[in-house]
This record gives structure tokens, C-alpha cells and sequence, in this order.
């Protein structure tokens, strides 16, 4: 946000077009006056519009336009006094907008390409496999319960394959398995079994985490292993 | 050829709404809307309406080499190469990516959840349904026999990079040309000031990481969502607008308003919602500058669309 004020700053300085200053910089007044007005947020409540949404109000504001512009117009006006100067105006403000800047391209946010879907290896060896064994007729059901991690993934890379919850349950009774399956520690009677009277076929679980509880009802088979997640076939 | 890009994406989204009201699937949407697609153009080539902004800017202007035009384009070949070999797991990807795959599996739209596989309640996806933009890249997919998760995260990003960094350009024209002399009517470009423009965009793209909401961030991590589009390509696209209608208030200029709101429409419902607090704002702001209220009445047309998907929204 300080760079937006000084971008901000720098076209009501330098600017000459009172329309550019007027749609870039002025334009901006009616973001406190929304975003602090507690009429416009009991409207929106009431309609049940954009619910805890409103920070996206912020995307209306050109922050990246209005300090690419600004320090343009900076560049512009040092340039005037000659044009290396100019130049080593550029450098120095590419220079600490890196450096006060955070990257975007960094590990945290982005693997190489590991397939042609661009998704994790596993949810594609994780699916295959379940794919085979059903195929084979090993199991009455090919609904899946899955960890999170990988369910939300799962039918992007398959939309054909059943499960229980994706990156969200979507009734109650899903919802239950779903946050069973979230704990440090499996409660595998929990799971299993609530997953086999909801229809599951498969169960996948992340054999890093302990489990506790063997099932009641449901006969849980492992018929394979991808990384750190075992598969199990419910009967 | 912007405008026509729009008035598709506007013919998408009325189609596409009603098609899945009327609950027909996707092979019926796609011989309808190609046949609305080449109707379109057949109308738009005879009224020679729109503005043709890349032709005749080079034509006019010519292609000169400097150190800003080739910084930018290091950076964005940098850019393209992050998005083309680099993969970004986004959890939003289940739903948006998720409802593509499973249209193009079933053929049917927003009746199978992308989340299960089950029927999908619509009571819980009524914003999504407003703004089919998945359905829009499982067409895609389904044309080009493409399976639609290889098609989005593949195909679209390079898509979305080059048509953002293009609105950046013609932003970018508006805000620093300058009248020649003699050329009253025309804007030519200072070329060094447009490529330092889209210097400094760039970095602030590559090193704006400051919220997973940032136009950087949408842009490199999840281009193929459809909020990314709407921050990323269509805000942008509508200051350029703003400023046009601001400088000369021509009927081409509301005309684009109007069909990037509907565009909006069509990718996010967040756009639905936001874009009307936009355009208010800028018919305020113009009827204070101006001192004129014809404008601001035509320039508040332009989200008529967004009215009537709010009551459809209020209503479901």
C-alpha cells in the first residue's frame, strides 16, 4: 500500500491530464466510504451477497497500474534533465522494487512440471491404481475416501471417479468422515466403517500418521502403496 | 478486435445461463453459440464497429528496437517460461479446473458437482452458475479433444499472459501518448515511457507476492480462474475504457464499457458484484469533473447485465 500512495503521490504531481489524474488517482474515493460504511455491508449480509468477501472490494483499485504509472512519470520528468539520468533512474527503481518486493517465483509456489496435467504425480499413481483394481472387479464400489490433499485433485484429473468429499464435503454425513480423516491420529473405526455405510469402496490414508481403532463392519484389504499413502480396498 | 473478443465472451454468458436453466448439454451449447459466434462476426465486419488497436498502432508507429522494449521482453519470455514449465497446485483447482473436467466427462452442465460426482445443488453454486467460465474452457476442450485439465493449466495461462500484458499496453498508450502536432485526433506513443510502463508492471508482477491476491499472483499462479481474469485482464481493460470515455465520450468507447462488464459477468461473480461499485464510482466521479449527467447515465448502462444477474442471484 505505500507504494500505491507514492504511485498515487507521483500522478498527482506529475501528471498534467486531469483525466488521467481523475481516473487513476481521484477515483479511488469511494473505497473508504464503502468499505467503511456499515449500510453497504448490511446490504450485502441481507442479500447473502459476496459473504466474507469483501476484502475483494480492494481488487478495484489499479495498485499495480497506478505505481508502474507513477514511476513512469517520475522516469519521464528525470529523463528531462538528461537521458542517462534518466536511465539510472530506471535501474535504481527496477533495483528497489526488487528488492523491498516479494517474489512470486519462488519454491513455495511453484514445482516443475512433473506431467502434462501439471499435477502432483501421486494423485495421478493414487487414482490409476484404484482405477486398475476396480476394473479388475476386486470391488462392488468405486467411491473413494481420500485425504484432503489429494481429494482436491483427484477429479480434476479423473471426472469420472466417485468420492465421498472433494476439497469440501457436501452433506453432513461426509462431512463427519471428512473430519475424522483430518486428525493427527486415524480413528480407523471411524473412518472405515463410516465410509463403507456411505458407500466407499476405496480408502486411501496417509501412512505417516497413526492409526488407532480397528474397524467393526468394514474388511479393509491394502492392495498398494503410492509414496507415503497406502490403499485399501473396504469390503 | 477487443470488442469482438468481448461481445463473444457477453454472447457466452447469455447463452450459457440459459442453457443451464433450460438444463441442455454441452454439445448443444457449443452448435449454438459457434453459430452466435459466426453471426457475430458477420454483423460486426458489416457495421465496422469496434476499434482495431494493435493494426493501426504499428502500422502508424513501426517497430523500434530500445533497452526498456528489450527488458520487458526478457521479462515476460520469463514469464511465459514459469507458466509453461512450472506447475502451481492450487486447492481452488477442484472446483474451477474440477467443473471443466467434469462437463467435458458428462456432457451436462453445472448438474454433476466437480467436488463428487453427485447431482449438484444448486442452491450451493448459484454464484458459480452465473459465471460459467469453466464451461467456456470444457468447450474448448471438448473441440479440441483436449482433456480440459491439460487445456487450462497448459494452454490458458500462455493465453491469458500474452492477452493481459497486451491490455497492459494499450493501458499503458493511454495513460503516456501524447498529440503530436497536427495530430489532434491521434495519440502517438512516447515509446520508451510504454515499455518502461510494462517494465515496472512486470516486476511488480514477478515480485508482488504480497497476498495470494495480487495481479501477479493471479496472473502466474491460477490464470485459468476465473477471478484471476477478471483482476488481471478485464480491471485493467476497463480503466482503458474509463479513460476513453473520460476523454471523449463516443459511443464506441460506452459500447466497450459495456461488453467488458458483460465479459466480467461471464468469468467471475465477484465481477457481478464489483463492477457496478466501479462504474458508480467513475459516473460520480465523472458527473463532478464534468459537470454532466448524460454521460453517467449511459456509462451506468454498461452494468445493466450485473443488475440482472443480482436479481437472478437474490431471486434462486
Amino acid at each position: 500500500m505505500l507504494l500505491y500512495a507514492i504511485g498515487w503521490i507521483l500522478i498527482v504531481l506529475l501528471e498534467k491530464d486531469r483525466n488521467h489524474k481523475t481516473v487513476m488517482a481521484f477515483s479511488a474515493w469511494y473505497l473508504p466510504l464503502v468499505i467503511l460504511n456499515p449500510l453497504v455491508g448490511s446490504v450485502f449480509a441481507y442479500f447473502d451477497i459476496m459473504p466474507n468477501r469483501m476484502v475483494r472490494i480492494y481488487w478495484l483499485l489499479p495498485v499495480v497500474w497506478v505505481i508502474a504509472y507513477g514511476l513512469t512519470k517520475l522516469v519521464i520528468k528525470v529523463s528531462g534533465a538528461g537521458k542517462w539520468l534518466g536511465m539510472a533512474a530506471f535501474l535504481a527503481l527496477v533495483i528497489e522494487l526488487i528488492v523491498v518486493g516479494k517474489p512470486l517465483v519462488t519454491e513455495e509456489n511453484f514445482v516443475r512440471a512433473q506431467n502434462k496435467f501439471k499435477l502432483p504425480n501421486e494423485v495421478i499413481e493414487v487414482v490409476d491404481k484404484i482405477n486398475a483394481d476396480y476394473d479388475a472387479g476386486l470391488s462392488d464400489s468405486r467411491k473413494v475416501v481420500l485425504p484432503e490433499e489429494l481429494a482436491a485433485y483427484a477429479r480434476v484429473y479423473d471426472g469420472t471417479l466417485p468420492l465421498l468429499y472433494g476439497r469440501l464435503p457436501d452433506t453432513d454425513e461426509s462431512g463427519r468422515v471428512f473430519i475424522y480423516m483430518s486428525y493427527d491420529t486415524l480413528d480407523m473405526e471411524e473412518i472405515a466403517d463410516g465410509a463403507r455405510n456411505l458407500g466407499c469402496g476405496y480408502l486411501v490414508l496417509d501412512s505417516e500418521k497413526p492409526c488407532e481403532n480397528a474397524p467393526k463392519e468394514a474388511v479393509v484389504t491394502k492392495f498398494a502403496e503410492v509414496g507415503k499413502y497406502c490403499l485399501y480396498r473396504l469390503d | 478486435m477487443v470488442q469482438f473478443i468481448l461481445l463473444l465472451l457477453g454472447i457466452f454468458e447469455v447463452v450459457c445461463v440459459l442453457f443451464t436453466f433450460l438444463k441442455l448439454n454441452l454439445t448443444a451449447l457449443i452448435i449454438v453459440y459457434g453459430m452466435l459466434c459466426f453471426l457475430a462476426l458477420g454483423l460486426f465486419l458489416r457495421a465496422r464497429t469496434g476499434h482495431s488497436f494493435f493494426v493501426a498502432h504499428f502500422k502508424k508507429e513501426g517497430l523500434s528496437v530500445s533497452v526498456f522494449m528489450l527488458v520487458f521482453f526478457l521479462l515476460f519470455l520469463y514469464q511465459l517460461f514459469v507458466v509453461i514449465c512450472y506447475q502451481h497446485n492450487d486447492a481452488d483447482d477442484a472446483w474451477y479446473v474440477g467443473t471443466s473436467v467434469t462437463t467435458c466427462e458428462t456432457g451436462r452442465l453445472f448438474i454433476y458437482s466437480p467436488y463428487t460426482g453427485e447431482l449438484l445443488k444448486w442452491a450451493n453454486a448459484k454464484d458459480y452458475l452465473l459465471s460459467p467460465l469453466p464451461i467456456f474452457w470444457a468447450m474448448f476442450s471438448k473441440i479440441l479433444h483436449m482433456h480440459p485439465t491439460v487445456f487450462t493449466h497448459n494452454i490458458v495461462p500462455v493465453g491469458m499472459l500474452c492477452t493481459a500484458y497486451i491490455v497492459y499496453y494499450m493501458l499503458g498508450k493511454e495513460l503516456l501518448g501524447v498529440k503530436g502536432p497536427g495530430q489532434e485526433n491521434e495519440t502517438t506513443v512516447k515509446k520508451d515511457a510504454i515499455w518502461c510502463f510494462l517494465v515496472f508492471v512486470s516486476v511488480l508482477n514477478l515480485f508482488g507476492y504480497y497476498s495470494t491476491r495480487t495481479t501477479g499472483t493471479f496472473l502466474l499462479l491460477r490464470s485459468w480462474q476465473g477471478k484471476a481474469v477478471y483482476c488481471a485482464i478485464l480491471l485493467p481493460l476497463m480503466f482503458y475504457y474509463y479513460l476513453k470515455v473520460f476523454k471523449e465520450p463516443k459511443r464506441k468507447w460506452l459500447v466497450g464499457l459495456f461488453l467488458t462488464s458483460l465479459a466480467a459477468c461471464m468469468v467471475s461473480f465477484s465481477a457481478v458484484t464489483l463492477t457496478p461499485l466501479l462504474t458508480g464510482a467513475m459516473c460520480l466521479t465523472y458527473a463532478i469533473a464534468k459537470k454532466d449527467l448524460k454521460i453517467p447515465f449511459q456509462m451506468a448502462a454498461s452494468v445493466i447485465p450485473n443488475v440482472i444477474l443480482l436479481v437472478i442471484y437474490v431471486l434462486m
